[in-house]
């Protein structure tokens, strides 16, 4: 039984001292943390302007103390108080798991008794809880009210998908006043499946979000604030304006069609991963329409679909066989499931003659016993029989469910029948098979030979490929000579006005803190250390070495000060040790940084695009600017050598100016590059194994399907010929062996030197190109081992193909030569005096490539 | 622009007090959806580390951002609360005592007074936070129909006046949302030279009465605590809530709240809840008396004025001051009547003039009327409700005016007596060690 509470404005509450706005009745052993956290939700007032509000209906999920609480709640405006002013009367009723209707909260919410509309009395303890309706099994219908209210029944469909797809993202429905909202709710609902129908949260009159609480379908009243706040959000469905509905998909449909509509497995396990108490819902029975329309995505007046149909026709295209191979079972089950619902139906008819049915004054149906001799005073026999009644009208849907069940599984069979039948004249092509097998069997040692020359060769291109970008993939700066200082159009003539930037720091801060830090990224050897926004932590001097550590408020920036090299810990355990002396932050402009890094000789900075770059420099001033460079200039004047080595691609920016003498240096970085020559000819060297190498396991594959294929009989029942039929039609260019040959059916067998042989190599392949699950499956399912087979080879052939293309690209591509640093123009060379760089050119600029180390 | 940051904002939703370098800017970016302390539909806040020339923050995604938060509650504070501190006054009373009204009238009295009789403007410093106050203006001032009845919603404890915050997983915290109204000298003013330099931010709450009932103070509703950070407390003394003063208005006055059986209120224990409350919040000791002045704004004027009847409770209490045009309130007419309404009080309700003198270093008693008129019961609804046409506040903008004026000289000049020549307003705040500060 649930257990309820009561709030509004009167004289007395329940809490002693209590008055005016408060908790007034409530069930005994309520919990207490509940009863403030429900009444922070009893926000209610009439818009302004308007004379009157609708009811607020609502379903929340409450997460208490680790505990997920259902709860229907009813504000209301109430009559005036005892101070004769305004006054709302609220109603929370707090369900258990096993109370939860199939219906879902609305139809819940719609039944007489649910919701109490006013409260009248002292404050009291409830003493007895609250009975709440219990499901009578309903179904899907049409949602006629969406049809009347919108203009089209699909729009509830357009609700239900939006809450599907993304339940964290509100829908809001701007309706105006009049608007049945509770019925709209309860359509929409309806045509979900059961076991998602309570995960959906709602308010008939939202007013404002309310932290720590989702709300997935706000249903605002025409003119509200809230109608007008929602009115630029993404997801609207307006009933004002009644506009055509022109998306279409298969939860568009069941809404128009009145039945429930069964999302995709992925999306559904998303919907579901929402938390919430699990309770024991019964799951919905598959709509039998569901099965009758696959592969055929209807499509809409645009000719296109909603990316919700859409996504699910093009899973119901790669239909995996593992769902066909199940058909045979399901008939049986779906055989048994009908006979004993036909007995049951039989059963209770036969209990329940002479019962009759009749409305009651409230709508509520109830049975009466008007033929039996006992009359209406048996409760016990007239409880039972109204028992047997519901049970009878859910067995009756059962049944129906399970017809059409059992015409669609007849009717699969009969396919699966057809499809045997054709198979009967392709024994031909399986002697045929048989033939090539024994060639492929020649074939294998041969190829299982190339592979490891193959994959030898490929390591060795990896290694030579390494060894000709010299610094292992650091990367490398560009330093762009510029003749003439450089003009900024913010601060004419580069010169730094005093003042500006300072204003800039002073908006905020101008200095470190431990709220700066917070929000600094730190990159050390490309793992983050530091995450934006988070944050970081205490540093303790340990001898020479700083441990970063994951707590809080406890850096200073005159702790940084002491320190003199660091390790850094990550929170996942990690450890690296990063050099690191100091590091600093500018917000606005470098200035601040410069000066406080004046006598550094490592650093850590971050950098404009948030990557973050590993400095050291000797003897240079270094700053970061931020949009306005004139400070990094003036920062930077006495710069004389530089070192600089980049962590992470900044993408080429400017980052840094360095001015010697006068004249200036544009820095940017580049991602790090060979030789252009040396690489382009290693890269090719390498991709040509790496199509020579997927060539040869293609074979392998195909050689290996060849062998389950003869095993099984030349495709297997069911639909398991399908996957084998696509891994064989993918074609091109391998090595795998048609022609003729002479195999003998004992090569067949497991214990063959053949099967063993490409067994073996299968397994190699599996492990080093696939999935570890796809290998344990085809170890752990010999029975499946031909679709396995048929659909990894059916990928890598795709792979191959896209390698192919890239091989072909690659050979075709110019190779840029390199330009010797004594072709350089003489002011180039002093400029670049230090620097270990390698110089080419680029429509007439001279761009010279500083090598990580400087001499 | 410069700006003049001051050392130490308080944030006027959380009271929080932080350095301005810590405070959060909010994001701009549509993508950056949800603060983990708010809603999902709120923008996330971030503490920047990157600023366009124009001193804008930029936020993950590089867009501008104009905004800015607190960092303790993440709500969204005007960008003036980090160059001018927020005069909070903190008006307090037991369940419908008027404070709503009074809060309403008096705000629509001073945008419509202060510029032409104090040479001051008086404007919203945050229209968003001051939609109900504003609203509420609408409905009794600015009524295209003037004879059509109208009244002001009952304050709720949760709601649109508030915003939910979640500094613990599942623990959701109601912050009721402050009124913030700039006030600055004009030319006209004597101190319009230095205009910017002393503007000012009153800010106000609207409690629901039900907050400051013993035990409503908790840790998911801690609404009053401003209590603490308050320079003026005005607390709002209902006569018609009060059974010694009902027995002498009801001979006097018509008002449908001095019926038989209407509700009554020992506002004396409210009263003291309050103190208890700012004692606790401040960590003052029980013998210390609060240093904050304390204004009995006595409601309701209208119906019981004839209470004394040698006062003049209903034309304003202000005179000319040394510049043409400019008023200056008349302390010694206010301080008078202060004195009158005191001894009747001490005369009926003794213990609460006794809990107030002892509690207060200051105490004022100013009798106000939000309507001027009495309310009436719609016979359809049984709501209490007014036609705006009646609507003729008495004194309601006094208990403000004259907390400036003699706390904080520098907005408002006061008269204090006849003898004395009328005092030119200074740039300083007078009466040491009972200013209103800066």
């Amino acid at each position: 039984m649930a257990i309820e509470l009561h709030y509004t404005s009167a004289p007395r509450g329940l809490a002693p001292g209590s008055s005016g706005f408060c908790t007034v009745a409530a069930s005994r052993g309520f919990p207490a943390a509940l009863i403030s956290r429900l009444e922070s939700l009893t926000g209610y007032r009439i818009p302004d302007g308007l004379a009157e509000a609708p009811p607020a209906f609502s379903h929340w999920i409450i997460d208490l103390q680790g505990v997920e609480r259902h709860v229907l709640a009813a504000i209301r405006s109430s009559d005036p108080d005892h101070t004769r002013r305004s006054n709302k009367h609220a109603h929370f009723v707090v369900l258990k798991p096993e109370e939860l209707a199939d219906e879902g909260a609305a139809w819940m919410m719609m039944q007489n008794g649910t919701m109490a509309d006013c409260w009248v009395g002292e404050p009291t303890l409830i003493e007895s809880e609250r009975s709440v309706p219990r499901s009578l099994g309903r179904g899907a219908s049409a949602c006629q009210t969406w049809e009347r209210c919108a203009g089209d029944a699909g729009w509830a469909g357009v609700l239900a998908g939006n809450v599907l797809r993304d339940p964290s993202r509100p829908t809001a429905v701007i309706y105006p006043m009049g608007t049945p909202v509770l019925a709209l709710i309860d359509e929409a609902l309806s045509i979900l499946p059961a076991r998602s129908r309570w995960r959906v949260t709602f308010t008939t009159f939202f007013m404002q979000p309310v932290a720590g609480l989702r709300c997935s379908w706000r249903f605002c009243l025409e003119g509200s604030e809230a109608a007008h706040a929602a009115q630029r959000s993404a997801q609207v469905i307006d009933l004002c304006a009644r506009h055509p509905l022109t998306r279409t998909g298969e939860v568009i449909e069941a809404a128009r069609e009145g039945r429930v509509f069964v999302p995709h497995e992925t999306e559904a396990a998303q919907f579901e991963s929402q938390p919430m108490v699990s309770a024991p819902i019964e799951l919905e029975p598959e709509h039998p329409n569901h099965h009758s329309d696959h592969g055929g995505g209807k499509a809409g007046p645009t000719g296109g679909a909603s990316s919700l149909g859409a996504r699910r026709d093009r899973d119901r295209d790669s239909e995996p066989q593992g769902i066909q191979s199940k058909r045979g079972f399901f008939i049986i089950v779906a055989s048994l499931a009908l006979i004993l619902g036909l007995l049951a139906v039989y059963s209770f008819r036969q209990r329940d003659a002479g019962a009759t049915v009749k409305p009651s004054a409230n709508g509520v149906a109830v049975e009466g016993g008007e033929g039996n001799s006992s009359g209406a005073s048996d409760e016990g026999t007239t409880s039972s029989l109204a028992e047997a009644k519901r049970e009878t009208n859910r067995l009756e849907r059962e049944v129906e469910v399970l017809n059409a069940r059992l015409k669609s599984a007849e009717s699969g069979l009969q396919a699966a029948q057809s499809a045997q039948s054709e198979l009967a004249p392709m024994q031909g092509q399986v002697t045929q098979l048989q033939a090539q097998l024994a060639e492929a069997q020649s074939q294998v040692q041969r190829l299982t030979g190339e592979t490891e020359s193959a994959r030898a060769a490929l390591e060795a291109a990896t290694k030579a490929q390494e060894s000709t970008n010299g610094q292992g993939g650091d990367h490398q700066v560009i330093v762009r000579w510029e003749s003439t200082p450089i003009s900024l159009p913010r601060f004419a003539n580069g010169q730094y006005q005093p003042g500006k930037a300072q204003r800039l720091a002073k908006g905020v801060s101008v200095k470190t803190s431990v709220a700066d830090l917070r929000s600094l990224d730190v990159m050390v050897n490309g793992m983050r250390v530091m995450a934006f926004g988070e944050a970081i932590g205490s540093c303790s001097s340990d001898g020479t070495d700083l441990m970063w550590t994951w707590s809080l408020d406890q850096l200073t920036s005159g702790c940084i000060d002491k320190l003199k090299k660091g390790g850094v810990e990550g929170e996942a355990g990690w450890k690296a040790l990063a050099g690191i002396i100091r590091f600093d932050v500018a917000r606005g402009d470098g200035t601040a940084v410069s000066v406080r890094m004046g006598n550094m000789t490592e650093c850590t900075l971050r950098h404009d695009s948030s990557e973050t770059i590993q400095i050291g420099l000797p003897l240079a001033n270094v700053v970061v600017s931020d949009g306005d460079l004139s400070p990094s200039i003036t920062a930077a004047g006495n710069t004389h050598r530089s070192e600089l080595k980049v962590d992470g691609d900044p993408a080429g920016s400017v980052s840094f100016i360095l001015s010697e003498g006068g004249k200036f240096l544009k820095v940017e970085f580049q991602p790090p590059q060979a030789d252009p020559a040396k690489a382009a000819k290693a890269r090719i060297q390498v991709q040509r194994q790496v199509v020579h190498s997927m060539q040869s396991d293609i074979a392998i594959l195909r050689a290996a399907l060849i062998l389950e294929q003869r095993a099984n009989g030349a495709g297997g029942s069911g639909g398991s010929g399908s996957g084998a039929g696509g891994s064989s039609g993918g074609g091109g260019g391998g090595s795998g062996g048609a022609g003729g040959g002479n195999g003998g059916s004992n090569d067949v067998d497991t214990g063959s030197p053949l099967r063993q042989t490409l067994d073996a190599a299968v397994v190699g392949i599996l492990e080093q190109r696939f999935k570890p699950s796809d290998l344990a499956e085809w170890q752990a399912q010999p029975n499946t081992r031909q679709a396995i087979l048929g659909r990894l080879g059916g990928e890598l052939e795709q792979e191959f193909k896209t390698a192919s293309q890239e091989l072909t690209t690659l050979e075709k591509r110019p190779v840029l030569p390199a330009v010797p640093q004594s072709e350089l123009s003489p002011a180039a060379r002093q400029a670049l005096r230090g620097f270990d760089a390698t110089v080419t050119t680029s429509n007439g600029v001279p761009l010279v490539r500083v090598r990580g180390s400087a001499q | 622009m410069r700006r003049n940051l001051i050392s130490h904002p308080i944030c006027p939703h959380c009271w929080h007090k932080f350095r301005p370098e810590e405070v959060l800017w909010i994001s701009n970016h549509p993508d950056l959806r949800g603060d983990p302390l708010l809603s999902q539909d709120d923008q996330r806040r971030f503490l920047p580390s990157r600023f366009n020339p124009s001193g804008e923050a930029l936020d993950e995604r590089g867009s501008r951002c104009q905004k800015i938060a607190c960092p303790n509650c993440h709500l969204p504070i005007p960008m003036v609360l980090l160059e001018t501190r927020a005069k909070i006054f903190s008006i307090v009373g037991a369940p419908a005592s008027g404070k709503s009204y009074i809060i309403t009238c008096a705000s629509w009295r001073m945008r419509q007074s202060m510029p032409t009789k104090f040479g001051l403007v008086f404007s919203d410093a945050d229209p968003l936070n001051n939609t109900v106050v504003n609203s509420n203006e609408e409905r009794l001032f600015l009524r295209e129909n003037k004879d059509e009845y109208v009244h002001i919603e009952k304050t709720e404890m949760q709601g649109r006046q508030y915003n939910s915050v979640q500094f613990d997983p599942g623990l959701v915290t109601l912050l009721p949302h402050p009124f913030l109204f700039t006030m600055a000298p004009t030319e006209a003013h004597p101190n319009g030279s230095a205009g910017a330099r002393l503007r000012q931010v009153l800010c106000l709450y609207d409690n629901a009465g039900e907050h400051f009932l013993p035990g409503a103070d908790s840790a998911i509703a801690p609404g009053t605590q401003h209590l603490a950070k308050s320079r003026v407390v005005m607390f709002v003394f209902d006569p018609t809530q009060d059974v010694s003063l009902r027995a002498l208005m009801s001979k006097e006055s018509a008002d449908p709240q001095l019926r038989t059986g209407e509700r009554t209120t020992r506002q004396g224990i409210v009263l003291n809840e309050m103190i208890g409350r700012i004692r606790s919040h401040t960590g003052m000791g029980a013998g210390e008396k609060v240093e904050q002045p304390l204004i009995v704004v006595v409601s309701k004027s209208d119906a019981w004025k004839d209470l004394i009847p040698d006062e003049d409770m209903q034309s304003e209490p202000y005179v000319p001051g040394p510049r043409d045009g400019i008023l200056v309130a008349d302390q010694t007419r206010i301080t008078r009547v202060s004195d009158k309404v005191k001894a009747m009080l001490t005369r009926m309700v003794p213990e609460f003039v006794s809990a107030a003198d002892s509690a207060f270093q200051r105490v004022v008693y100013i009798p106000v009327s939000a309507l001027g008129c009495a309310p009436s019961v719609d016979p359809a609804t049984g709501l209490l409700r007014v036609k705006p046409s009646q609507i003729k506040p008495w004194w309601i903008d006094v208990p403000f005016i004259y907390a400036f004026a003699r706390w904080s000289r520098v907005l408002v000049g006061k008269y204090q007596t006849p003898s004395l020549p009328l005092e030119a307003l200074s740039l300083e705040d007078s009466e040491p060690g009972g200013s209103l500060g800066n």
